[in-house]
């Protein structure tokens, strides 16, 4: 077969324009299409949403601009943002035991110690800290200064003053090198779980004894008249 | 039988609903439901032998085209015009198309299986004999150019059009075109 006869035609683009309408007459569509499509269109609203949102233009504009926005943060992150990224968890985790940590703890009904966030706290956690406080000076609260009738001003550098035996309770938290004087502020109603209870650690000293330092760090107005008055600031009651 | 257009009122065959097809000066007002109907009556059929010319089987084919009705219909928003229309289907079914060739794990297992015609005269068997073998040299091209020749010898479509529907430039349609034509050329000389 030539490409073109005398007559510019193309001998075998009219064989071929044949023969593909000769078998393209074979093919008989369904009747019934239409009412196919209509069925999809109809219940296709969803799709086309989608569609309509990723079609056209709008599908690689999206795409680009995601890509873009991908590159951006990762050419643009440094080291140390990437390092903020990546430890986000954990140092969210620290600063929660930090908090904890310098948060007030306070004890519920039950005589329960509970933290902050309502949680009771481990007993391993907590150290028992006796402080001689002024039997006068008990009042309902949570956490109270005490006040004692020695007149020593000068912070003692030593450990806190306390009746009680040294606390054997391994403490993984740090403690101050000068505690201050901590006390559960004994209420006038004693809650019988803080002495019943195997997780109590709050001992009310009944008869306390006459501190030997008192650290003056933020000196109040006395409440009551006193020869030297003293406040001893709590920063945390009962701090783990 | 070549595409034909809605607002083609002259070369409109006969058995297409008169009814559906609006002129173009109120197709523009069509909503999405009117352009499939009116572009179901005058091209679903050829649509349909075009894809069957691709994918060599009638119920994919069939398959292809609704869906690229419902693409359009979709599209109809961005589209509004009956000549934009024909030219998204006619290229959602060539892209279509493409996509069932390349899942089609094997090629040839969806051969066409048209009707048996009935061969009285012994002409009527050589010129069956002839189609038969230059439908079976075509379906050895490549996609592409299968895909173009199907689109100038079938669809009657100008290179401008057919670099429309296959999303490739003029100059690659004419590149696709004539080796096509080449191959096949060699193909039925070498069958002979």
């Amino acid at each position: 077969m030539t490409s073109r006869d005398p007559y510019g035609r193309d001998p075998l683009g009219e064989v071929l324009r044949g023969a593909l309408h000769a078998e393209a007459d074979r093919v008989m569509p369904s009747p019934d299409a239409l009412s196919l499509i209509r069925e999809r269109t109809a219940r296709g609203g969803r799709g086309l949403a989608w569609t309509w949102l990723t079609g056209g233009w709008k599908g690689p504009l999206l795409a680009s601009v995601a890509a873009l926005g991908m590159a951006t943060v990762a050419l643009s992150a440094t080291p140390a943002a990437i390092d903020r990224f990546t430890n986000a968890g954990q140092q969210s985790k620290e600063r929660e035991a930090q908090q904890r940590k310098t948060a007030p703890l306070s004890t519920n009904e039950d005589g329960v110690v509970v933290g902050p966030d309502g949680l009771p706290v481990p007993s391993s956690l907590l150290r028992v800290m006796c402080v001689p406080i002024d039997p006068a000076s008990r009042r309902p609260g949570p956490v109270k200064t005490t006040r004692t009738a020695s007149p020593q001003t000068v912070p003692s550098p030593g450990p806190s003053p306390s009746a009680c035996p040294p606390s054997t309770t391994p403490s993984a938290l740090p403690v101050p090198p000068q505690p201050p004087p901590v006390t559960i502020t004994p209420s006038t109603t004693p809650q019988p779980t803080q002495t019943a209870a195997p997780t109590p650690t709050v001992v009310t000293p009944t008869t306390p004894p006459t501190p030997t330092a008192q650290p003056t760090e933020v000196p109040t107005a006395p409440e009551e008249p006193s020869p030297t008055p003293t406040a001893t600031p709590t920063p945390a009651a009962l701090t783990p | 039988m070549g595409f034909r257009k809605p607002d083609d009122e002259v070369e409109r065959p006969t058995e297409v609903t008169e009814t559906l097809v609006a002129p173009t000066t109120l197709a523009v007002a069509w909503d999405a439901d009117q352009a499939v109907t009116a572009l179901y009556s005058a091209n679903y059929r050829s649509l349909v032998r075009l894809a069957a010319l691709l994918v060599r089987d009638v119920a994919t084919a069939e398959e292809v085209v609704q869906d690229s009705f419902v693409a359009m219909h979709g599209a109809w928003r961005r589209l509004r015009d009956p000549e934009k229309a024909l030219s998204y289907l006619r290229q959602s079914v060539v892209n279509r198309a493409r996509s069932v060739l390349r899942h089609r794990a094997v090629v040839e297992k969806y051969a066409p299986k048209g009707l048996p015609d009935a061969q009285s005269a012994e002409h009527g068997a050589i010129v069956e004999l002839e189609r038969t073998a230059v439908v079976k040299a075509l379906g050895g091209l490549p996609q592409r150019q299968r895909e173009a020749l199907v689109l100038r010898y079938y669809a009657d479509l100008s290179e401008a059009e057919i670099a429309g529907a296959m999303g490739i430039s003029r100059g690659a349609v004419k590149s696709h075109t004539a080796r096509g034509m080449a191959a096949l050329r060699n193909s039925l000389e070498s069958i002979s």
